[in-house]
C-alpha cells in the first residue's frame, strides 16, 4: 500500500476503535444517572452536574485517540 | 476549505518572541473579560443590575465548588481569583466563536485570530501551571508528607517480618506509578481541552466544506454541539483542577488532620 493510504486507514482505525470504549462507558454512565433520578427526583439537580463530569473524564479516551488521529492526518 | 494545521501560525514576531493567531485571540479574550468586567464592577448596588446578577452567580458558584473541594473556608478564599480567572477565561474562549465576522479577520493573507484552546501550546500551559501551584502548595505545607506519596522509603525501613516487607516493596513500586501518574494528569488535563476544540472546529469545517448546499442551515446543529462541548469543557477544566489542588494538598496534610481520602485517580 501507498504511505496516503495507510495514514488515512490508520486515522480511520484509530478513531473507530478508540471510539468503542468510550462509547460503552458514556452510556452506562448516563444510565446509572437516570436510574438514579428515577429513584429520586428532587436530587437531579445535584446528579446531572456530576454525570456531566464523568461523562466527560470517560470520553477522554476518545479524545486520545481523536488528537492521535488528527496528529496522523496533519502533523505527519 | 480553510487550511487545518495543528499548530499555530505565526502573525508575526516581537524581537525574540513569536506572536502566533491563537496568542492573539488569547489576548482579545482577556481585553473582552477586562472591558465587561469593568463595566459591570463600576457600579455596584443592592438592586443588581443584570450583569451584576451573571457575575454574583458566577462567584457563588466558583465559592461553593471551592468549599467542597478544600473543606475550608480560607483556604477556598485564598485560591478563588485564581479559579474564577481560570473559570472565566475558559469560558469565553471557548464560546469565542460566536462572535461573528472574527475570523475573517485576515492579516497578510493568514487569518489573524484562532480559538485560543484549539492551540495545545496554551491548553498545556494552563495545565502545566495547576501542576507547579498544586505541588508547590503540598510542598509548603508539609515536604515530608508529600515526598512520601511518591517516594515510599519509610515502610521499607521499617519492616521486620517477610510480609511486611513485601507490602512495603508494593507500597514503593505504587509510589513510583504516582510519580507517572502526576505526567499522566498534566497530559490528560490538556489533550481534553485541546481535543474537543480542536475537534469541534475541524468538524464544523468539514460540514460546511462538504458541498455548496451544506454551507448555510445544515452546520448549525453541529456548531450547536461544539460550542456546548467547548462550555463543558470549560466546566470540566475547572472541577479537575480544583480537584488536582484539593488531592496534593490531602496528601500532603498529616493523616491525623486530613479529611476522608479521595481515591487516587
Amino acid at each position: 500500500m501507498e504511505l496516503e493510504a495507510v495514514r488515512l486507514l490508520a486515522a480511520g482505525l484509530c478513531m473507530g476503535l478508540g471510539a468503542i470504549g468510550p462509547g460503552i462507558g458514556e452510556g452506562y454512565v448516563g444510565g446509572k444517572a437516570l436510574e438514579a433520578i428515577g429513584r429520586n427526583p428532587s436530587i437531579q439537580g445535584k446528579i446531572i452536574p456530576n454525570m456531566i463530569v464523568a461523562m466527560a473524564i470517560t470520553e477522554s479516551t476518545a479524545i486520545y485517540s481523536l488528537v492521535i488521529a488528527l496528529i496522523i492526518l496533519f502533523v505527519m | 476549505m480553510k487550511e487545518i494545521t495543528i499548530p499555530a501560525k505565526i502573525i508575526f514576531s516581537l524581537g525574540p518572541v513569536p506572536i502566533t493567531d491563537a496568542n492573539l485571540g488569547a489576548l482579545l479574550v482577556t481585553l473582552g473579560i477586562f472591558i465587561v468586567a469593568f463595566m459591570a464592577s463600576r457600579k455596584f448596588s443592592i438592586i443588581p443590575t443584570r450583569i451584576q446578577i451573571v457575575f454574583e452567580m458566577l462567584t457563588e458558584y466558583v465559592m461553593e465548588q471551592l468549599e467542597n473541594a478544600f473543606g475550608d473556608k480560607e483556604r477556598a478564599r485564598n485560591f478563588f481569583p485564581m479559579f474564577i480567572t481560570l473559570l472565566l477565561f475558559l469560558i469565553v474562549a471557548n464560546e469565542l466563536s460566536l462572535v461573528p465576522l472574527i475570523f475573517q479577520i485576515t492579516y497578510q493573507g493568514d487569518d489573524l485570530f484562532r480559538l485560543p484552546a484549539s492551540d495545545f501550546s496554551l491548553t498545556v500551559a494552563l495545565a502545566l501551571t495547576i501542576f507547579v501551584i498544586s505541588h508547590i502548595m503540598a510542598l509548603k505545607i508539609s515536604p515530608i508528607n508529600h515526598l512520601k506519596n511518591f517516594i515510599a522509603i519509610e515502610p521499607l525501613l521499617k519492616a521486620r517480618k517477610p510480609m511486611e516487607f513485601f507490602q512495603a516493596t508494593v507500597d514503593f513500586m505504587i509510589g513510583f506509578l504516582n510519580i507517572i501518574g502526576e505526567f499522566a494528569k498534566v497530559i490528560s488535563l490538556s489533550a481534553r481541552l485541546f481535543g474537543n476544540l480542536f475537534a469541534g472546529e475541524v468538524m464544523v469545517m468539514v460540514i460546511i466544506s462538504l458541498a455548496s448546499f451544506t454551507r448555510f442551515i445544515v452546520p448549525i446543529p453541529f456548531i450547536v454541539l461544539s460550542q456546548m462541548g467547548g462550555l463543558v469543557q470549560a466546566l470540566v477544566f475547572f472541577l479537575l483542577s480544583i480537584q488536582f489542588i484539593a488531592l496534593a494538598i490531602d496528601g500532603a496534610t498529616p493523616p491525623a488532620e486530613s479529611k476522608e481520602q479521595l481515591s487516587h485517580s
